[in-house]
């Protein structure tokens, strides 16, 4: 059996609430509890990324799980601490649109994130990728769920058509923060099947495997962890 | 550019001007013509304009629909199947939906006929299915999620903005026309009032002309 060892923290659930219900998407029936990351367990979340950063192997950040980020009443002030610990480094979040405004842009200008659209209701997502694009903040717009979908490893009742590749969560060694403090293997995680550890524990010797729903999931698992730089 | 000009083509035939769906940024819910389905009447004299400007070489391509959506025509799947039989299989068939009307029924009844069906994603969990049936019977012509990426604001006549490229517009520079469900024939695809009316397809509409009009003035498209 490989090893495939945390390497990163890919991924910090800020909440695990949102302000829609895509058919397509596994956040409605969620049985984890729905809550806000608090303060201290996101500084347990930093505690591990520094870490990595000291290995030289944390890369980039993403401040997204199953969940809307803006959501979080507390949204820019954690995007500040992200970005003292990491200055240079790409600070990305995915978001539905529907909070984006132009203040809010303004307001995370400074602080440099790059911010991807998901375009579930075009009518509602679309002043705040014109306001992202005002400040430099746009990186992308995403309608993968449509013409590249995915059922979230059979999750929800939808449909496969992205191309099949391999998890790179295994393969690079991404864990994902959950907004509870629990690290878990991978982005499709919804109720906490593949937890490895918990933020608050002293940082590093994590090892991450593949767990249940890797059986019923389009990617697939590498052979071998990718080489330790 | 010299006005008058010729009509070359009948580019669209808008099969009914209802639709299915009310989005804050179309022109759809707050139309100032007749929400209606174009008449069996209409549609084949209109039909016969078509076939003349296929004979003379100035049309290869018909679009079923107008401002509305073309599959909730209660006879739809007729009306395409009455175009292709009669302007044969060499003229491009199609139509640009919200994909809500799709099913796999339907995509088998219009499979014979050919009609390209480009998806407007502005329902993602209804387009997204859409376009998996479209794939499987190969009537996919594409899709796109205009209103948030190539944005318009149909030429000032709904409160939305304006963010795709602007480029000439296609109607007055190939002398196309479109066909209201009401059988007039208006001068371009964003006449959501009827004021860029210019004749009726009862009309020899060869003889009409097409110049700009008032939506031009306030209209993303170079003329």
């Amino acid at each position: 059996m490989s090893s495939y060892p945390l390497r990163s923290i890919k991924q910090i659930e800020l909440t695990s609430r949102c302000n829609l219900r895509c058919v397509y998407c596994p956040s409605p029936d969620m049985k984890r509890e729905k809550k806000d990351i608090d303060l201290d367990t996101f500084l347990g979340a930093m505690e591990w990324v520094k870490y990595f950063k000291n290995k030289g192997t944390q890369g980039e950040l993403s401040l997204t799980g199953i969940g809307e980020p803006l959501l979080h009443p507390h949204f820019v002030e954690f995007l500040l601490i992200a970005r003292a610990i990491l200055p240079i480094e790409t600070i990305v979040f995915a978001t539905n649109g529907l909070l984006l405004t132009e203040t809010l842009c303004q307001d995370m200008a400074h602080i440099r994130p790059q911010i991807y659209v998901s375009i579930h209701r075009p009518e509602l997502a679309t002043k705040g990728i014109e306001a992202a694009k005002r400040y430099g903040l746009l990186a992308g717009v995403n309608t993968a769920f449509v013409h590249s979908a995915m059922n979230w490893a059979g999750q929800v009742d939808w449909y496969n058509s992205a191309p099949a590749c391999t998890c790179e969560f295994l393969r690079s060694g991404w864990g994902v923060v959950l907004s509870d403090g629990s690290i878990t293997t991978c982005c499709m995680d919804t109720e906490g099947a593949g937890i490895i550890g918990q933020v608050k524990d002293t940082p590093g010797g994590l090892e991450m495997k593949p767990y249940s729903l890797c059986q019923s999931c389009y990617q697939t698992i590498p052979e071998e962890a990718m080489a330790c730089p | 550019m010299d006005y008058p000009k010729q009509i070359r083509s009948i580019h669209q035939i808008e099969i009914t001007s209802r639709c299915n769906l009310a989005c804050p940024y179309c022109v759809s819910k707050d139309l100032k013509r007749d929400k209606m389905d174009m008449s069996i009447a209409t549609y084949l004299q209109a039909l016969t304009w078509v076939n003349q400007f296929v004979s003379q070489g100035t049309q290869k391509e018909l679009n079923l629909a107008g401002i509305g959506e073309s599959t909730i025509h209660p006879r739809f799947v007729e009306y395409v199947s009455l175009a292709r039989k009669m302007l044969g299989s060499s003229i491009k068939l199609v139509i640009a939906s919200n994909g809500l009307a799709i099913t796999e029924e339907l995509a088998k009844a219009l499979h014979p006929y050919n009609l390209r069906i480009y998806i407007s994603m502005h329902r993602p969990e209804k387009s997204g299915p859409a376009i998996e049936i479209l794939k499987k019977y190969k009537l996919l012509d594409g899709y796109s999620i205009d209103p948030s990426l190539s944005a318009i604001d149909w030429a000032g006549q709904v409160d939305w903005f304006t963010s795709c490229e602007f480029t000439p517009c296609p109607f007055l520079v190939n002398g196309q026309v479109m066909v209201m469900a009401d059988g007039r024939i208006t001068t371009c695809c964003l006449d959501g009032s009827g004021i860029g009316a210019i004749g009726d397809i009862r009309q020899d509409v060869e003889s009409l002309k097409l110049q700009p009009y008032e939506l031009c003035k306030t209209c993303h498209h170079i003329h």
